[in-house]
């Protein structure tokens, strides 16, 4: 879901990037020395996340887990983002320099809100396993959502593009919200307490 | 190793990426892909086969442009896009990634921000080894990755072991650096020596602007 370079309008990139310096200046503002090694390592998790390909019938997708991520890291999550991002656009060549603001608010504020949503108990009306799996299938629903309004608010043309995107993504939707299921599942044995802060 | 500073190959691909993305192709814009090219013309193949890789989404804007716009306007992103790629892979195709560390430290980013990049590459390299592991472990085990409930439990727990791995490395590394007196800040040793290479690369891209301008 990284858009390269040259693809998106002046005037989107202006502004997104804009939007994203200042969630950046946010995240740098309330982080302490203690929290650049979660930071540090969510970014990594995220980096690597995309190396892992799942099968899906006759194709594959890729994770991001951005949901588990988000909540996690809180409003950190701009930060750690920004740094994988910003990697994989100079080491591996996937999603831009120019395009980091957009990239950042698809990814990194899907994963703000799915953080906010379940710390104000927004999910609590859902059974447990269905909370676990909407936060992984919410956070990539938000991102291809983003992702499309980016792309339509750049050029018209892009419109088409953007309702395939959205369609194309479902079953990545579907398969992000059962790893986050089962992943959250594990935390909740082997880390009990590091979802605390969010109330799971 | 690069051939260039570091900070000059961060401010270059930034440059020539904001250039590339809001212009029309002009035969100059390839001057700097045929310096980089030039100076790394050993991984030639390599990089253009990472470029084929790359191209599955932007052959999809392109052709959603085909159809809904002109052809003109589909190449004229398809190649800017290809463009960027291709400079950026050349211009990092040597990087481990610490040299992006020292260039925002030259740069004079925020130390928090420096320190983070320098501490996510610490983790990417455990990590992916990590990765490397249990991937060996499932194949010794027989496991193999299918459309199942079963494969993406696996895999749920996979990652859930990642995390928790990730989150102990992380906290015995804050301690480690908490117990050497981190107080936010790497130091790292900044080279700020210019070669040839280096100056012509600037020139090459900046040319690009200056003729933007007079233009």
């Amino acid at each position: 879901m990284h858009i390269s370079d040259g693809i998106l309008s002046s005037e989107v990139v202006i502004t997104s990037s804009v939007i994203a310096i200042g969630f950046v200046l946010y995240s740098l503002k309330t982080i302490k020395n203690n929290n650049i090694a979660i930071i540090a390592a969510m970014g990594a998790i995220f980096f690597i996340a995309s190396f892992i390909h799942i099968p899906l019938g006759p194709t594959q997708i890729h994770l991001v887990l951005l949901g588990v991520i988000g909540i996690v890291l809180g409003s950190s999550v701009f930060l750690s983002i920004l740094i994988a991002l910003l990697l994989q656009a100079t080491l591996l060549g996937y999603g831009g320099l120019t395009s980091l603001g957009s990239n950042l608010l698809i990814m990194a504020l899907p994963a703000f809100l799915i953080y906010l949503i379940t710390k104000n108990g927004l999910l609590n009306f859902l059974s447990q396993k269905m909370k676990y799996f909407s936060i992984g299938f919410l956070a990539v629903f938000l991102s291809t959502i983003f992702l499309a309004l980016i792309l339509a608010l750049s050029k018209d043309e892009y419109l088409y593009a953007s309702y395939t995107i959205i369609f194309a993504n479902i079953p990545a939707m579907i398969i992000e919200g059962l790893i986050t299921l089962f992943l959250i599942n594990y935390l909740k044995k082997s880390m009990p307490t590091l979802l605390d802060e969010v109330n799971l | 190793m690069s051939k260039f500073n570091s900070s000059v190959l961060l401010v270059s691909a930034f440059l020539y990426s904001i250039f590339i993305s809001f212009n029309k192709i002009e035969i100059l814009y390839f001057f700097p892909i045929i310096f980089v090219a030039f100076c790394e013309y050993k991984i030639i193949l390599e990089v253009l086969k990472k470029l084929l890789f790359l191209n599955l989404f932007i052959l999809m804007i392109f052709v959603v442009l085909l159809i809904q716009s002109s052809l003109e306007e589909a190449l004229n992103i398809y190649i800017r896009t290809n463009m960027i790629i291709l400079f950026n892979l050349f211009l990092f195709s040597h990087s481990s990634g610490y040299d992006i560390v020292r260039a925002l430290n030259e740069l004079r980013f925020p130390k928090k921000f420096v320190s983070s990049v320098y501490f996510t590459l610490k983790m990417i390299q455990t990590l992916t080894d990590e990765l490397k592991k249990i991937r060996q472990t499932l194949q010794a085990r027989g496991f193999k990755s299918s459309t199942s409930l079963f494969t993406y439990e696996t895999y749920g727990n996979l990652f859930g072991h990642i995390f928790v791995k990730s989150i102990k490395k992380a906290n015995a590394m804050q301690d480690s650096f908490a117990l050497r007196g981190f107080h936010g800040r790497i130091y790292l040793i900044n080279n700020s020596k210019l070669s040839l290479y280096d100056l012509t690369l600037i020139f090459l891209v900046c040319m690009l602007f200056v003729k933007k301008a007079v233009v």
